[in-house]
């Protein structure tokens, strides 16, 4: 199937009501908890995952990928109203976008922001499917060296551009990829640390450590103090949307080079919709004519870092279509949701489920139109929503945790295992370690280990397969020049220090 | 690395080897045929490993940075809140089956938004019922989770 046609069919499935339905419900649920602070996508899709059991896995999908993409969208309000980011993506957008509300032009802020979004959303779908179709050629002829050695590099990367210290993170991936060996091993049927506890017998759950993490974790962090009463909206009273002919010389620029950071960092485990925000936001202040308005409230800084982490999410299905490989801790939970519902990403799914493969792909166009309505005509809806004090939102979180880790088995022991997780994720707060390689190592760890091992099976025991096969050679050169450099880098830092000491 | 990071990275350690032995019990196997312990076994040496690091860059820390106090990560932390948090989390996952989402979800709701929200004994009171409410409606009805019924067949 051509890509033409396979859109079209894309379309047919996605103008199915119960479809278009889930389309709608994901967008408009990833707008709500991207505009609310202390909701993030992750955490939301894997409550509402188990609501999809009952439905088809394309629509399943569309709207747990709705959910990301939407969130996009919702976190510059908060960012640009309130000046908290309502999304970790928006984070940069405060800058500008506060600044440019203070001085009354929340209005075209909260514009650009969302026809940047559906600018930036909207052509890394068509970046995003070019890109599958011929990654997902070349994925086909791939053994289990080569996905052993493409999932090293990209573990590597996502370790090398986590925030914070970077042995941290590499404890993270390490003690993540241990976590997805209990259970029981999927070659020899042996159990693996599960410690006389049965519900551990089929692994760790993803639903309930990811609720754990990025749920409860979260609640738990916002209540540690005695919390203040209402925020401070800026504007509630949105006027003026369409940016204005300035507005918009200014912006088209930032929003294609938006367009391409996004995407492209997206790609990249590790990368995401962050990290092109802030690209972006660089870049621009870079290349601008007049970087000392940066900060004050200029229009670029909006416009650039919301196109990008739009585009973002375009970039990050890439992998996750063409190879079975989320490059980010979200992609890891729709992975999971893909496993779930019984579909296997990667390079056969464009062949085997043409309709999930094309439907969410379709979907994803349909999505962002409707967002586009959601975020401009519709966006005095979102202001009241801001309104709703935390007092009120965390019992709500909470409760949603409770019912969606339950209604996976309906089993005691998931809550129990979510609450665990809630507990260890706030110390990993705490103590400054990032969750997201932990998530991406566990989902990643069976497959690891079950290519490595058949690798080794496949060469007799010789470990020189991983180095003589191109691929698998080129990915691992390249993750071990990766960690070279890591560690390099950590000498002279620590000789420079040392020299400090001394003098 | 600060002072913080001490106690995680003996932990690390600790847990590391423990993963090692028990892994090294599971059979490694041979390269030519690998068992179900080699990679966690590679794995459990690794995160010793790593720990050194830290646990060294913290020694450093504390023994150049002596006077000073901890970087204050626990600072004006309630612990009280959290605790509680988390007890009546457990206490909801004990009781859930045995008294039933209804009952179990308002007494948790209560307690979150009164104790933890610092709202009034009304609003909490008042706000829980609905809430019990539409999330009954959403998703026993609606959604049809089965959440457990308990006492008196309700929810």
């Amino acid at each position: 199937m051509d890509i033409f046609s396979g859109l079209i069919s894309g379309f047919q499935v996605v103008l199915h009501p119960i479809n278009f339905l889930y389309c709608f419900m994901g967008v408009f649920v990833g707008t709500l908890i991207g505009v609310l602070p202390g909701i993030g996508p992750t955490g939301t899709m894997a409550i509402l995952l188990p609501s999809t059991f009952g439905v088809s896995p394309v629509a399943g999908i569309i709207m747990l990928a709705g959910i990301y993409y939407g969130a996009m969208y919702g976190g510059s309000t908060t960012s640009i109203l309130v000046n908290i980011p309502g999304e970790a993506a928006s984070v940069i957008t405060c800058l500008d976008g506060y600044q440019m509300a203070r001085k009354g032009r929340a209005g075209p802020a909260l514009g650009i922001s969302a026809i940047g979004s559906f600018i930036g959303g909207t052509l890394s779908i068509i970046g995003l499917m070019f890109f599958v179709y011929t990654l997902a050629e070349v994925a086909l002829k791939f053994g289990p060296p080569e996905y052993f050695g493409v999932m090293c590099l990209g573990m590597t990367t996502v370790i090398y551009l986590a925030k914070g210290s970077l042995i941290k993170s590499v404890i993270m991936a390490v003690v993540g990829l241990i976590m997805g060996c209990v259970g029981t091993d999927t070659i020899t049927g042996k159990l693996r640390f599960t410690f006389g506890i049965s519900d551990l017998w089929d692994g760790v759950d993803l639903i309930p450590l990811v609720m754990g993490l990025f749920g409860i974790t979260e609640v738990l962090t916002n209540i540690e103090h005695t919390l203040t009463t209402q925020r401070v909206i800026f504007e509630t009273r949105v006027k003026n949307l369409l940016p204005n002919l300035e507005d918009w010389k200014r912006s088209i620029a930032p929003i294609i080079r938006g367009t391409f950071i996004g995407f492209f960092l997206g790609i990249i485990p590790g990368g995401g919709a962050i990290t092109a925000s802030f690209v972006s936001y660089s870049v621009e202040k870079k290349v601008s004519k007049h970087p000392e308005e940066f900060g004050k409230g200029a229009i670029e800084g909006v416009a650039g870092p919301e196109t990008a982490n739009n585009a973002a999410t375009g970039g990050a299905f890439v992998p996750l279509l063409a190879l079975g490989f989320p490059p980010s801790s979200v992609m890891a939970v729709l992975l999971g949701a893909f496993i779930i519902h019984g579909i296997t990403p990667g390079p056969m799914l464009i062949l085997k489920n043409p309709d999930v493969f094309w439907g969410t792909i379709a979907s994803m166009y349909i999505g962002n139109g409707m967002l586009l309505i959601l975020n401009l005509p519709l966006i005095g809806l979102w202001v009241q929503v801001l309104k709703v004090p935390y007092s009120i939102l965390f019992p709500l979180i909470i409760l949603f945790c409770l019912i969606g880790v339950y209604s996976i088995d309906y089993k005691v022991f998931d809550i129990l295992m979510m609450v665990f997780f809630g507990i260890v994720g706030y110390l990993f707060t705490k103590l400054e370690y990032e969750p997201a390689p932990l998530i991406m190592a566990f989902i990643l760890g069976p497959m690891l280990e079950r290519s490595f091992r058949q690798s080794l099976i496949m060469s007799n025991g010789s470990l020189s397969i991983f180095f003589t096969r191109p691929i698998a050679g080129a990915a691992i050169g390249l993750a071990i020049a990766l960690y070279a450099s890591i560690v390099f880098g950590v000498f002279r830092k620590a000789r420079v220090k040392v020299t400090e000491i001394q003098e | 690395m600060k002072k913080k990071d001490l106690i995680p990275a003996f932990i690390w350690m600790g847990l590391g080897i423990a993963v090692a032995v028990i892994s090294y019990e599971l059979q490694l196997g041979t390269l030519r045929n690998p068992g179900p312990g080699l990679m966690p076994f590679l794995l459990g040496i690794l995160l010793s490993l790593c720990s050194v690091p830290i646990l060294i860059g913290s020694l450093l820390t504390i023994r150049n940075k002596a006077k000073q106090g901890d970087e204050g990560i626990w600072s004006g932390v309630e612990f009280k809140r959290l605790l509680l948090v988390v007890f009546s989390l457990v206490s909801y996952a004990m009781i859930l089956e045995k008294v039933g989402f209804v009952i179990a979800t308002f007494f948790l709701l209560i307690i979150l938004f009164k104790v933890i929200g610092s709202r009034k004994w009304l609003f909490a009171l008042m706000t829980s019922a609905i809430v019990v409410l539409l999330s009954y409606l959403l998703f026993v009805v609606f959604l049809k989770v089965e959440m457990p019924s308990g006492l008196w067949r309700i929810g």
